[in-house]
């Protein structure tokens, strides 16, 4: 299961600026990994580890700006079509019980 | 909660950065959430761990496994936990009733001889010899009926002649096999609170974890029962990798389809729930599939 989370935030002024980056820098110490700009996603075993996520999300959003969330299984988020471009070869990327470095 | 096992195979650096494990290795970086890893086994001496690292991953029970040259694992992490360990427990443990214990090593040796009769029959293998043993048990196997077979089990099972303490390939995948079922059980044991030093049977002073080698028993013979199907002439790191996979392994536990992992857990608390007291049985029924293929291993979430 894939927990997705796309955000627009604005950038107009310094503090505006200070939030998007502490906000990106929060989602990826919470294991997210970005697809592409602006989209960030992560493997949860459940869909109450999912939730659990989203509430921590909750606790570091910026005042202002657009974020959205969509939880997708396995399968649809596998099922994706690249049109353009490749899957991103990383380790969060996978939901594999057993990795090997 | 963890739920993935981190094998590192290859030259390179362990560290952390921002509840993340990063793994450099000469070709590219690795970044795992913590909160993901449940075994991070280094199956190799080229690799070098941050302090930083160790007590992280102590932090969020992660087990870490170090091995020798041969890759053969030789220690784990068991971290203190000081937010379980109370006194109470520890006393509560030592005060183990006797009775509980005796009831608790039935079962565990019953459901491995069981265990063992189906790994054969599995292979197509006449099991009347271990059927005539396995009646024969008695509470808390007074008469080692365990031992006995096991002497017979294992010739079945591999070719004549096969002995456990012997340096055969297939010997070493089973020990290594064994380690790595042990120290999963052991994790879980740790996280329970309880010592893994004092255990319900074994009792052996240079065991570190004698309740882990007590509770492990039901589950080594899927360990055989792999290790028979292959043709094993080194422990290569393929073989290595499938016997760490092996922890995926689908089965069904007490009635519910779930995977050996998930299985060793609740086996665990229902052990140490049942030794405390808090529950009356400790039933430890396992239902394998047909074969292990890779199919079979449940490899996504």
């Amino acid at each position: 299961m894939r927990l997705i989370v796309m955000f627009d935030l604005p950038i107009d002024t310094s503090e505006d600026r200070r939030n998007y980056r502490q906000f990106r820098k929060e989602l990826i110490n919470e294991g997210f990994l970005m697809i592409q700009y602006s989209v960030y996603a992560r493997v949860c075993v459940t869909k109450q580890s999912a939730q659990f996520t989203e509430n921590r999300i909750k606790t570091f959003l910026p005042p202002r700006g657009l974020i959205q969330t969509l939880t997708v299984t396995e399968k649809q988020y596998n099922s994706m079509h690249f049109l353009v471009g490749d899957q991103k070869d990383d380790v969060r990327n996978t939901s594999d019980r057993t990795v090997v470095i | 909660m963890g739920w993935r096992s981190v094998v590192v195979t290859q030259h390179s650096k362990i560290s952390y950065s921002g509840r993340r494990i990063i793994v450099q290795t000469n070709q590219n970086i690795n970044e795992i959430p913590i909160d993901d890893i449940e075994v991070l086994l280094i199956s190799t001496t080229q690799a070098v761990i941050t302090a930083r690292a160790v007590s992280e991953l102590a932090r969020a029970a992660v087990k870490v496994i170090f091995s020798d040259d041969t890759g053969e694992p030789v220690c784990e992490t068991v971290d203190y936990l000081p937010n379980n360990r109370s006194v109470s427990l520890l006393e509560q443990q030592f005060n183990w009733d006797d009775v509980r214990k005796e009831m608790l090593w039935t079962w565990l040796v019953t459901a491995k001889i069981q265990m063992q009769i189906t790994v054969l029959q599995k292979q197509q293998i006449d099991t009347s010899e271990l059927d005539y043993e396995f009646r024969k048990i008695e509470v808390n196997d007074v008469s080692n009926r365990e031992a006995v077979v096991a002497r017979k089990y294992f010739p079945l099972l591999f070719e004549t002649g096969f002995e456990r303490r012997n340096f055969q390939p297939a010997n070493a995948a089973l020990n290594y096999g064994y380690s790595i079922l042990l120290s999963f059980i052991n994790r879980n044991i740790v996280a329970t609170g309880c010592l893994t030093q004092l255990g319900i049977h074994h009792h052996n002073d240079e065991n570190q974890f004698n309740l882990g080698s007590d509770l492990m028993e039901p589950f080594r013979p899927i360990i055989d029962w792999w290790v028979s199907e292959q043709s094993i002439e080194a422990l290569t790191p393929e073989v290595k990798i499938k016997l760490i996979d092996l922890l995926n392994l689908e089965l069904k536990f007490n009635g519910k389809n779930t995977i050996l992992k998930n299985a060793l857990r609740t086996h665990v608390n229902n052990c140490i729930g049942y030794l405390n007291g808090e529950r009356e049985t400790a039933k430890v029924e396992v239902e394998l599939g047909d074969e292990i293929s890779d199919y079979a291993l449940n490899r996504n979430v």
